[in-house]
């Protein structure tokens, strides 16, 4: 189909506009994309002298950024088939208007019969909006979040009550029951002989009984199915609310990148706990929203702790030749002229290598970061210790960094001599279960063999752990040799929960116990702590 | 500081060598190749901004400065990187001169995206995402204004047939190197470049090793061991073209000197592939291309 540039200026305003109320994505084409996609289609059409589908779609792709462009080819095919469609109606020539070829006698009681007719049909739609009527209120409530959980769980408990009590009050199999218990226990108690000479009695009893405890089945059964029915209802509605909270979590992180997602909920957290339980594809989508909401964050924090110069953590000055013009604002006239003048140069001879800057730098340290992922660090404590991982490493990212997980055994995921681009690492970290014991002296042998391959005077261990270790003793003695060969000990506890006395017993070999509430403390208390502990 | 005579001859030629090799390149544009460089051309002609995307390797640079010698400009670029400063595309003044002359037009030494923007060429910013966002916004004027502002000297504006590239790597796009929102909305046409197809991969080996025949089942076995470290899960940067034509020339030069046979590919393959792999953290790299290679004989055999 050949289409025109009035065809492709409608497609682009429509794809535009089709794509910014798209609330998930957190692209939004902007007005420079839809001037772009209206100039190229203007000079392929001026090329070729018609358009095609292909070239709208095509361009419509090409013109978004990368990460988006798979949704960019969604919305585009949607617009374009809509418009396919409008086109072929309005194509379409209208039907001729049905002549009356039939005779009076078979129209008139047909005619006669339409009130009811009407009427039966009417009913139909009636039954028919009033149950999707009341669907759709039932979604908007769960939707709107208007009732929580707890709630929700509250009123199915209390309808449950509320059934029972109907069906005890309505009686019958109450009354039942205890006339069974009482006839019941005056057969015991009496025995057949007050009952003698009116067998006629105790047959009935006996009759009685049978009947009753038939109907005591049936009412137990009944008050069974109905539990079930409600206790279906709540999982149904709990499923349909965590469903909603992640749509939610996704909402939000479109707009700011921000790691509290549903009402008190964590994103990492939610993410830990429900990533078994959803299908590959959503597992994929959801972790890609979760990778790159932690990337953007800690850009952020990151940014925030180290402000735009680069001061890090151990900052220095140092004295070297200018690099570029653009530093200019560095140059020490002192140490330039001193330079100068050691060099005997002519003025007319200087070049930017004979000026002198004095810039704050950042000082080459050697970090090791140990992560606990035992089973004793699941739920919240995982998380709070694996953003404060993700952000050490993006923060020490100038210097040498090593990093491994460790449980019974241990998962080295950077050495300190490697790249590695934080994607992987943060792949990783998703990744993470919390399963096994602690184990932490193998994980401390690596540390050391990664310190050994440092030339850095600067020599940082991380532990972030709630040290329940098992293997105390050898641990002890690796963190002892460790701290005499000037390492320098942090360690990073959960002020949830962690073992006091294990904390207690590395503190007086020299390491810093240094109790955190929120991921964020984590950072910025290492960051006071590893410059108070070099700079006094 | 004063060079001998033959230096500067020597250097003269060299100068006159690299002019006349701008002027050869050795291109395959068929596929996707074919569509990037009309794409190019679209864009040009729209007063577009494109970028090309794609892993290392694919021919990204190769089809900018053939674009610009199909078109008859000036080809510069650059590629930056997180030390890269906006006056090593905009130029520098020589402080000597400074301080003999002042801030004159005499003082100032051109960068390369001053020098094609006054000549009206072609500029690409290879790995564009890489450099930082100080220079990231340094090129936010050039791109929407067509000018820029030379502290002390003005204002210069940029001519016609101006045309700033981008070329960029998909892996680091999505990580921590990200193009700044502002810079990125000035990006108008993204055109993305994969691996090529097997008969693209084949004349574009073919065309790089004029020199020496290459028989097909060769070629099909280089292709076979460079595709599947291409679709390896255990690969972060898998082999490029230029591992590919590495391969084949090696293997070419053996079967020129008759030392050619498995255990020679086998060799070749695993040095050249050694060097141009990046494997996940934790995988045994010589491992693993030894297998690869090893899986890539089987099916070929």
């Amino acid at each position: 189909m050949q289409l025109s540039l009035e065809d492709a200026n409608k497609f682009v305003l429509d794809f535009v506009s089709e794509f910014r109320k798209k609330t998930f994505s957190r692209h939004r084409p902007s007005t420079r994309q839809a001037i772009s996609m209206s100039s190229l289609l203007s000079t392929i059409y001026f090329k070729r002298g018609y358009l095609t589908i292909d070239d709208l779609i095509k361009v419509a792709v090409i013109t978004t950024p990368p990460p988006y462009q798979e949704e960019a080819l969604r919305v585009a095919l949607k617009v374009t088939s809509k418009s396919k469609e409008e086109k072929h109606v309005a194509s379409q020539p209208l039907p001729a208007l049905p002549t009356l070829a039939f005779p009076l006698s078979i129209i008139l009681p047909m005619l006669l019969s339409l009130p009811a007719m009407v009427h039966k049909f009417m009913r139909k739609v009636w039954s028919k909006v009033s149950s999707l009527n009341e669907t759709l209120n039932t979604t908007l409530s769960i939707r709107k979040g208007a009732t929580t959980f707890n709630e929700k769980a509250h009123m199915t408990r209390g309808r449950l009550a509320s059934t029972l009590r109907n069906a005890r009050a309505s009686g019958t199999t109450t009354r039942l029951y205890y006339e069974h218990k009482r006839v019941t226990k005056c057969i015991k108690d009496h025995g057949t002989t007050a009952y003698s000479g009116k067998s006629l009695s105790f047959k009935r009893g006996a009759a009685l009984s049978t009947k009753l405890t038939d109907r005591m089945r049936d009412s137990k059964s009944l008050v069974d199915s109905l539990k079930h029915k409600v206790m279906a209802k709540v999982r149904m509605s709990k499923r349909k609310l965590s469903r909603e909270l992640k749509v939610k979590g996704a909402y939000r992180m479109s707009d700011a990148p921000s790691l509290n997602a549903g009402p008190g909920e964590n994103l990492l957290r939610e993410w830990y706990e429900l990533k078994h339980y959803l299908p590959a594809k959503v597992r994929r989508e959801l972790k890609e929203i979760v990778r790159e909401t932690l990337i953007e964050y800690i850009n952020v924090y990151t940014k925030l702790l180290t402000g735009t110069n680069k001061i890090g953590v151990l900052p220095s000055h140092a004295v070297k030749p200018c690099e570029s013009p653009d530093l200019l604002e560095y140059v020490d006239l002192e140490e330039t002229i001193e330079n100068l003048l050691s060099k005997c140069k002519r003025l007319t001879e200087i070049t930017y290598d004979d000026l002198m800057m004095r810039v704050p730098e950042r000082g080459n340290n050697a970090i090791v970061l140990l992560l606990d992922a035992s089973g004793s660090m699941s739920g919240e404590k995982l998380v709070i210790m694996t953003i404060s991982a993700a952000i050490m490493l993006r923060m020490f990212s100038e210097d040498e960094v090593a990093f491994a997980i460790f449980e019974s055994d241990v998962f080295r995921v950077k050495d300190i001599d490697e790249r590695v681009d934080l994607n992987e690492v943060i792949d990783e970290l998703l990744e993470l279960e919390s399963l096994g014991g602690t184990c932490v002296s193998r994980a401390l042998l690596w540390a050391e063999e990664q310190f050994e391959r440092s030339t850095s005077d600067t020599r940082i261990l991380v532990l972030l752990s709630d040290l329940a270790f098992y293997d105390v003793g050898e641990a002890e003695y690796v963190l002892n040799r460790m701290i005499s060969n000037n390492i320098k000990g942090f360690a990073i506890v959960p002020r949830l929960s962690y073992n006091i006395m294990m904390a207690s017993s590395i503190e007086r070999l020299g390491v810093t116990i240094i109790e955190v509430n929120d991921w964020k403390d984590a950072v910025s208390y290492l960051c006071s702590y590893i410059s108070s502990s070099y700079y006094g | 500081m004063s060079f001998p005579t033959n230096v500067i001859e020597r250097i003269k030629r060299s100068l006159n060598k690299a002019k006349t090799r701008e002027r050869e390149i050795t291109i395959v544009l068929k596929g996707q190749y074919k569509e990037a460089y009309e794409l190019l051309e679209d864009s040009e002609s729209a007063g577009l901004t494109p970028a090309i995307i794609g892993p290392p390797g694919v021919g990204k640079t190769l089809l900018c400065r053939y674009y610009a010698l199909m078109t008859k400009r000036s080809f510069y670029w650059i590629t930056l990187d997180e030390s890269t400063r906006p006056s090593h595309l905009i130029g520098t003044f020589n402080p000597a001169v400074v301080l003999s002359k002042g801030w004159c037009l005499e003082a100032f030494e051109p960068g390369p995206l001053t020098l094609a923007m006054i000549e009206g060429g072609v500029f690409v910013a290879n790995e564009l995402n890489r450099a930082s966002e100080y220079t990231q916004n340094a090129l936010l004027e050039p791109l929407e204004e067509g000018s820029y502002y030379i502290p002390h000297l003005g204002r210069v504006v940029a001519e016609d047939t101006f045309f700033f590239i981008a070329t960029m790597n998909p892996q680091e796009l999505a990580g921590v190197h990200r193009l700044s929102e502002a810079l990125r909305d000035r990006i108008h046409v993204w055109i993305s470049l994969t691996y090529p197809k097997k008969e693209v991969e084949f004349e574009i080996v073919r065309a790089n090793c004029p020199e020496y025949y290459l028989p097909s089942d060769v070629l099909e076995r280089i292709y076979k061991v460079v595709e599947l470290t291409r679709h390896n899960e255990h690969i972060v940067k898998p082999a490029s073209i230029r591992s590919s034509i590495a391969i084949a020339r090696l293997v070419a030069q053996a079967l020129k000197n008759d030392t050619y046979d498995d255990e020679c590919f086998v060799k070749i393959a695993f040095s050249v592939l050694s060097g141009a792999v990046r494997t996940k953290p934790g995988v045994r790299k010589d491992l693993l291309i030894k297998s690869i290679i090893s899986e890539a004989l089987k099916q070929c055999n």
